[in-house]
């Protein structure tokens, strides 16, 4: 594809995302999400093997039939209150149907199902953008329903997706559907934050969004596909064992590096709402996130496998990117902030 | 009587759309479609939007069909079982003839919501909603790049390769 092509189709994307984000009209946001999903389409299919095209299908069906479920709600909404702005109070049965639609967009529990495919039949640099850019628009709309009124509807299937990411990923040994189910449980605790704290939940997506944006592109480069070609990467590329280990222990949450204030932000206002047991049960299941991530840290850095006696003088290197590149700007400054960065995150809490 | 009767004329359509194997017959389902399609809405008063939706689909998608299966044309086209669907249209249109005495029910007909409005609609779409217009445009151009992407891996025989198996 020539570049002014893929150029022009990522500046639709971008803008099909704020339009979204920036307008109170159903009808616009329906435009808005349609956009960034038909600029996406040309994009995923990228180098066109059946793989890549049977994912991009999947997609986009996954995603246009949610739009047209959007739709629905929107005219039903309109019917009924007679008004096509998102500001006002929303009907009972229309709500039930926008959340549903919504909760399909960004891969909540119980229609789950199309994300681990999806993102598994896709080269990482598309994978990263449907796992990171794509969520945020019907995130920003998630959040803004969370907030009108108190419904059961999105707490349960977010529970519901924490415990299914963290069983999920157990058996997988494919490193992009470990991802995918991933990318699953840490939607269910953005939209359960987003019940008790708007502000809260924004900070969620940004430091998940960064996070998620290092890991992808560390993978890109080390172009690892399976658990088994782990092994292999410190003898390609030395830092990256340090990159891997630390980003991975970041999604899981510990402590002094950046995911950790991803949870902790999250059971703060949970905890202060009293919502203990359940937040319990989301602990429960992001330790089963942390074994896998704990699994993928322990195959790249912490197991010694067999090796070449003098492993420092190893012939076989990972492809040499730039460092000009874009690609090493991005994944640089992700995974410098995904590690380094929570005294920049402690002034966030000003605003919660 | 005369809105049922042009509705089951619409169902003989769509089903003629989805029933038939080879594509020619689903176009002749939307050309079938149509025809009732705008009847009904200017029966029930309105005059711009049927006119539009029978422009689209006859000079628009219609037109557009013959060039793109002039391209792949398939040797012996084929309806699956044309006489469910003839029967399907016989027992429907022997209800509705069976319920109704007068060809045209003056006293029951309704004046419905979308008379007189291109009075209104199109011309503020076009006025204070222009934005809407070229943002519509642009999604257009959109789809047209992105159709044009896609198709352009049929001559690896990607897409056909997928929907063979």
């Amino acid at each position: 594809m020539r570049q002014i092509v893929s150029t022009f189709l990522f500046v639709t994307v971008v803008s099909g995302t704020i339009i979204v984000v920036s307008s109170e009209n159903w009808f616009i946001i329906w435009v808005g999400l349609e956009l960034s999903t038909l600029a996406l389409v040309p994009i995923l299919c990228s180098g066109f093997s059946p793989r890549n095209v049977e994912a991009d299908n999947k997609y986009f069906l996954v995603q246009a039939s949610s739009a047209a479920l959007l739709l629905n709600g929107a005219l039903g909404q309109a019917w009924l209150t007679g008004s096509w702005s998102i500001l006002d109070p929303v009907n009972e049965v229309t709500s039930i149907c926008l959340s549903i639609a919504l909760a399909f967009k960004i891969g909540l529990a119980p229609v789950h199902f199309w994300f681990p495919d999806v993102l598994q039949g896709l080269p990482f640099f598309q994978g990263l953008i449907i796992a990171t850019w794509q969520k945020i628009a019907p995130l920003i709309l998630m959040f803004y329903f969370s907030q009108l009124g108190f419904s059961y509807l999105l707490i349960t299937p977010s529970l519901i997706s924490v415990l299914i990411g963290g069983w999920g990923g157990l058996n997988q040994t494919q490193v992009r559907k470990i991802l995918a189910f991933s990318s699953i449980g840490n939607m269910g605790w953005l939209v359960i934050t987003s019940a008790y704290s708007f502000n809260a939940a924004i900070i969620m997506l940004v430091i998940y969004l960064i996070i998620n944006t290092s890991l992808f592109l560390l993978f890109d480069h080390l172009k690892v596909s399976t658990l088994g070609h782990l092994n292999t990467i410190s003898q390609l590329s030395p830092i990256s064992v340090a990159l891997v280990l630390l980003v991975m222990l970041s999604l899981g949450g510990l402590p002094p590096l950046t995911g950790f204030i991803l949870k902790f932000t999250s059971l703060y206002f949970l905890v202060a709402n009293n919502f203990i047991i359940l937040s319990s049960i989301m602990i429960i299941g992001n330790l089963q996130d942390y074994f896998f991530y704990l699994r993928i840290s322990f195959n790249t850095s912490l197991f010694l496998f067999p090796q070449h006696i003098i492993s420092s003088a190893s012939w076989r290197n990972s492809t040499i990117i730039s460092p000009l590149a874009p690609k090493a700007w991005l994944s640089s400054v992700s995974t410098v902030l995904s590690t380094l960065a929570i005294p920049l995150t402690l002034p966030l809490y000003i605003i919660t | 009587m005369v809105v049922y009767v042009t509705l089951i004329v619409m169902l003989f359509g769509s089903t003629l759309v989805f029933y038939s194997l080879s594509p020619y017959y689903s176009a002749l389902g939307l050309v079938v479609f149509s025809v009732p399609g705008s009847f009904v809405l200017s029966f029930l008063g309105s005059s711009f939007v049927p006119i539009v939706l029978f422009l689209v689909y006859i000079g628009g998608m219609l037109v557009v069909f013959p060039y793109s299966s002039a391209i792949s044309p398939e040797r012996f086209p084929s309806v699956n079982n044309l006489g469910e669907v003839v029967g399907l249209v016989f027992l429907f249109s022997s209800w509705v003839f069976m319920s109704f005495d007068n060809f045209q029910d003056l006293k029951n007909i309704f004046h419905c919501f979308v008379s007189g409005e291109s009075l209104v609609g199109s011309n503020t779409f076009y006025n204070s909603g222009g934005v809407l217009v070229i943002l519509g445009v642009f999604v257009l151009l959109v789809a047209l790049v992105g159709a044009l992407i896609i198709s352009r891996g049929i001559e690896s025989t990607i897409i056909r390769a997928i929907w063979l198996w």
